[in-house]
């Protein structure tokens, strides 16, 4: 990294910290307005006739480790783990949890106890529902397709995800499955835009949290993304500008 | 309340792995090395639990839903089989590494081609499913990529005209590919920064 690439990355660093902490504060009572996404709404209703027909939901968290650079689409996808969870313990059938890491395996584990003690249903916790399907791409994909039986009416693929997860999406559709997919590959992305029942693309899969808990942490992390997003693209046209009139 | 001191923990770790980065050559760098050092051989750790773990569900797979536990038991075969091969043979063994690779290639080869048909089919059912104008560029945007990196227009390229447009569409897939990649990016900045800070904390404690 150059002094200019240094400089820059402390400086978002810094900038977004103080972003963050910021609109937290400012925005506890929600002023700053937050557009609905269609496919998260679509999942909404799906879901809530899922846990009133009794069904299951499986919760597909990713291959990605923590520590790996893909590592945040993994804890967005653990975020939304814990969301859902806690909503599925309104109907009588927990989630089935699965991922494609140890480190992720252990930590929805540890979460979803969390979950369970703090809504007094610990015992609808079991052993048999969290776990790791395999620790290579298709190997995951592999050990997660013979979950999706009738049992199950939802799916949500969020995570970090190659093309691969295209065959937990079309095992889901061959049962009647509605799936939403989320990921921050772009193969990922193209696969699943054909395949999945709902989708997200790029950096929607960030505004996830937000959408499905509000609390102010959440709505400032988005709000933040935002402010950087157009600081991105006001760099990008003064570059593009200053370059066209020979100054850069 | 028992979550505070694994907080704080996590933060100071974050805090200090970020300076080490950011100062290098101080004693926070060297910090930051075996901090991340410490970490892979936690996420080592965590795996071989996790593959206890899933042994232990597809045991009790076989005796609670004896009906639907044919692939438990080919599961638990290959594992056990793959387990004691790589001990008595040791992993280093050109035998047993040529075997397990050929087993995974095959499988995942055969899982690929599976894919290719399911996208093709999924393809030309997409209108169905998505009604809307992305779904007209996505289709759009698939058969114009198709004609240009199939080299169809590289033996027509003496229409000298073709170059220029030609270009410009070759820079597309590029430029969308860089915005997505820049969210991408900035989200998972701020991921990260969330607990960083301990807004985010994907641990119990």
């Amino acid at each position: 990294m150059d002094n200019f690439q240094f400089n820059l990355a402390f400086f978002i660093i810094i900038f977004s910290i103080i972003a963050l902490v910021l609109f937290s504060v400012l925005d506890r009572k929600k002023f700053l307005r937050i557009r609905p996404l269609k496919a998260l709404v679509e999942f909404k209703k799906v879901f809530g006739f899922s846990i009133e027909q009794g069904k299951r939901m499986h919760i597909s968290l990713g291959w990605s480790k923590i520590e790996e650079a893909p590592g945040a689409a993994s804890l967005i996808a653990l975020d939304s783990m814990t969301t859902y969870s806690q909503q599925s313990l309104l109907g009588d059938k927990t989630p089935i949890i699965t991922s494609g890491s140890g480190d992720l395996t252990l930590l929805s584990q540890d979460i979803i106890k969390k979950s369970y003690r703090m809504n007094n249903a610990i015992d609808k916790y079991s052993i048999n529902r969290a776990y790791l399907t395999g620790i290579s791409p298709y190997s995951y994909v592999a050990g997660g397709m013979p979950i999706l039986t009738k049992d199950i009416a939802t799916q949500s693929v969020i995570g970090h995800y190659g093309p691969e997860a295209g065959l937990l999406v079309e095992s889901a559709l061959r049962e009647n499955i509605f799936s939403l997919a989320a990921t921050d590959s772009l193969a990922g992305q193209a696969t699943m835009f054909a395949l999945a029942d709902e989708v997200l693309i790029g950096e929607e899969l960030y505004a996830i949290p937000p959408l499905i808990d509000e609390k102010s942490v959440n709505n400032a992390s988005l709000h933040t993304q935002d402010l950087l997003r157009y600081l991105a693209i006001f760099a990008l046209i003064l570059s593009a500008l200053l370059k066209l009139v020979g100054i850069v | 309340m028992k979550s505070i001191p694994v907080t704080i923990l996590a933060i100071l770790s974050g805090i200090v792995v970020l300076a080490g980065f950011f100062f290098p050559g101080t004693m926070l760098s060297v910090f930051r090395i075996y901090a991340l050092e410490l970490a892979i051989i936690l996420a080592a750790f965590a795996s071989l639990i996790a593959i206890a773990n899933l042994i232990i569900v597809h045991w009790n797979k076989i005796f609670s839903e004896p009906r639907q536990s044919f692939y438990s038991a080919i599961l638990l075969a290959g594992f056990l089989c793959i387990f004691f091969a790589g001990i008595i043979f040791t992993p280093a063994n050109t035998f047993f590494s040529k075997f397990s690779a050929t087993v995974i290639f095959t499988v995942e080869s055969s899982l690929l081609a599976l894919l290719c048909l399911s996208l093709a089919v999924a393809c030309f059912k997409l209108f169905q499913k998505r009604k809307s104008g992305l779904a007209v560029v996505f289709g759009i945007s698939t058969i114009i990529f198709l004609l240009t990196f199939s080299g169809f227009f590289s033996t027509a390229i003496q229409f000298s005209w073709l170059k220029p447009f030609l270009a410009i569409i070759n820079s597309l897939p590029l430029a969308g590919a860089r915005g997505i990649l820049l969210g991408i990016s900035i989200g998972a900045i701020v991921t990260g920064l969330r607990v960083l800070i301990g807004a985010d904390r994907p641990y119990s404690g």
